[in-house]
This record gives C-alpha cells, sequence and structure tokens, in this order.
C-alpha cells in the first residue's frame, strides 16, 4: 500500500512505510495514524498539537505484540524522532543504522526509549544516549 | 519519514562541489575522493583541509533535520602523536565556518580534536547554530578538519568518519 504526504507547497510525496509507526489517541477521542491506511495518508507527528494529545504508541506493524504506550500528562513534551547514525560514510563499507527515540521532557525531567534496529530496547533518561555500545 | 542524505565535499579555488563523495581520504593533495596510496603524506606535515557539509537531498516526508554530530573511528597511527583538528565542537561554537582553497597549512578555527567517540551533543552546526535545523533541502555548515602528522608517522594508518542526525516526522 502507498502512503502520501502533502506539503506546505502542494507537492504531493509518497512516503515509505517505518519498521516502527507511531499512532495517537487526541483528547477529544479521535485517533491520528502515522500511517493511514483508510486515506492512504502520511501523517507527521510534528502537526499534532502536543497539548491535545492524550496517548501515543509506538509500535512494529509488523509484530503488533512489540509496542510501548505513553500516556501524555499535563507539561509532558513528547519527543518521537529518528535516529541515524552512518558508519565509514564515503567508503564501500558505509552502512546506516536507524534508531528510535521515544519518550518524554517534563520540566527538569525525563525519560527515552531507543529502540535499537533488533528491536532490543533501551531505557534512558539521556536524550544523547550513545547506544552505539549496545551493539549496532 | 524517510530523508535523503548525502556527503559533500568542495575543493579549489572555485569551492567546487561534489555530491555524494565515495571517499574522505585525506591526503598531500586537494582532491575529492582522494586516491591515498598516490598522495602519501610525508612526515612532520599537514594534510590538506577537507570542507565537507551534511546535505539534505529530499526530506521524504519529514519535518526537522537537526542534532548532527561527526567523530572519527579508528586510530590516526603509529609513529608519534599525530592529531586530526577539526571546527566542530560541542560547545562555544565558532558559527559557520567560511569556505577558503584547501591549504596544508594551519586554519584559524580548525583547532579543535576531532572526537574519537560519538560526541554528547551536536558538534556540527546549520546556519552557523548548533541548534539550528533543516526543515527543507539543504546543507549543514562546513566541516572543516586536517591530519596533523608526526615526525615518525609510519605507513598504514586508516580510520573513518560516522556522522549521526535526527530525524523528526
Amino acid at each position: 500500500m502507498a502512503y502520501f504526504y502533502t506539503d506546505e507547497e502542494g507537492l504531493r510525496q509518497e512516503v515509505a512505510i517505518e519498521p516502527w509507526v507511531w499512532g495517537a489517541i487526541m483528547k477529544d477521542g479521535s485517533e491520528i495514524k502515522q500511517f493511514d491506511a483508510e486515506k492512504s495518508q502520511f501523517n507527521r507527528f510534528s502537526d499534532l498539537k502536543q497539548e491535545e494529545l492524550s496517548l501515543v504508541l509506538l509500535f512494529k506493524p509488523e509484530d503488533f505484540s512489540k509496542r510501548i504506550f505513553l500516556p501524555v500528562e499535563e507539561g509532558m513534551q513528547v519527543v518521537l524522532l529518528k535516529r541515524t547514525t552512518i558508519f565509514e560514510a564515503a567508503t564501500p563499507e558505509e552502512r546506516r543504522a536507524d534508531v528510535y527515540v521515544f519518550g518524554y521532557k517534563k520540566g527538569g525531567a525525563s525519560n527515552f526509549f531507543y529502540i535499537l534496529p533488533d528491536d532490543r530496547i533501551v531505557m534512558s533518561q539521556d536524550f544523547n544516549l550513545d547506544f552505539i555500545k549496545f551493539g549496532i | 519519514m524517510a530523508a535523503t542524505i548525502e556527503i559533500d565535499e568542495a575543493n579549489g579555488a572555485g569551492e567546487t562541489l561534489t555530491h555524494g563523495i565515495t571517499n574522505s581520504n585525506m591526503g598531500s593533495t586537494d582532491e575529492v575522493n582522494t586516491v591515498a596510496t598516490s598522495n602519501a603524506i610525508a612526515p612532520s606535515t599537514r594534510t590538506y583541509v577537507k570542507y565537507q557539509k551534511v546535505h539534505v537531498t529530499a526530506m521524504g516526508g519529514s519535518s526537522k533535520i537537526d542534532n548532527l554530530k561527526v567523530w572519527r573511528n579508528g586510530a590516526l597511527g603509529s609513529g608519534g602523536s599525530h592529531t586530526h583538528v577539526t571546527n566542530t565542537r560541542t560547545t562555544s561554537y565558532g558559527g559557520a565556518i567560511t569556505y577558503a582553497t584547501p591549504t596544508r597549512s594551519a586554519v584559524t578555527g580548525v583547532d579543535q580534536t576531532m572526537p574519537s567517540s560519538v560526541p554528547a551533543s551536536a558538534n556540527l552546526g546549520i546556519a552557523g547554530s548548533l541548534s539550528g535545523s533543516l526543515t527543507g533541502t539543504g546543507s549543514s555548515d562546513y566541516l572543516a578538519h586536517q591530519i596533523v602528522v608526526d615526525s615518525g608517522a609510519t605507513a598504514g594508518s586508516t580510520s573513518t568518519l560516522t556522522f549521526q542526525y535526527d530525524e523528526t516526522a
């Protein structure tokens, strides 16, 4: 199935599905999916209003048993991004590894789940955790 | 979300930009995709400065690229205390370095030690700031770096660069 995103300039582009994707339930009960199969639409997490989030779910489409729920509390800033490492850059051995960073910042506190390429999960308060030492 | 990222390099007086370089070899010539064995570095000399950039060629539906980090993997080799200098730093970032015709001399601002493990925070800026971001196609600030070879250097050292960035959808 193809998913499309239309940007601010009206350019419609196809977006490839990710190994881990998010879904969100808003305070008004509506559900937003990163990849909406009914509409063949890709939605950006950054387009959601953080103050209207009730629950964010990060899950693996190929294996729904792998999922992480994050109930959103008042004052919480949800962090959801992909951190890509380019090893041996600009060499014939170049390889890229993606790690999903999913968590929150609230006041001076923070907590993040790092989903490694092989689906191992590392939890840390450090937004710049050196996950490379876990062998990715 | 899958932005497309390449590493570019500029060379020459005219700042000739090559997209998607295929190696980052440092040598005794100002040349993109340098053949190391043909451009050996003599002891007690410096390599030509490399000016490279992280270039976003397509956002792929993502909204932002930021938190750029670069570091070296691998030792600089035996035969002395060689150093790998760069403009990258995690604090007191000097803003975007201005391109200049690559030289084998020391370059102002290219005087920090290239990290040999992942930095604790961004060390390569965008639009002159470590907290900068790309929200569309474009490039980072220049990564400028150079190897300073000690007097007793022996041949055969190999190390590579690692880049890291955050992509927000």
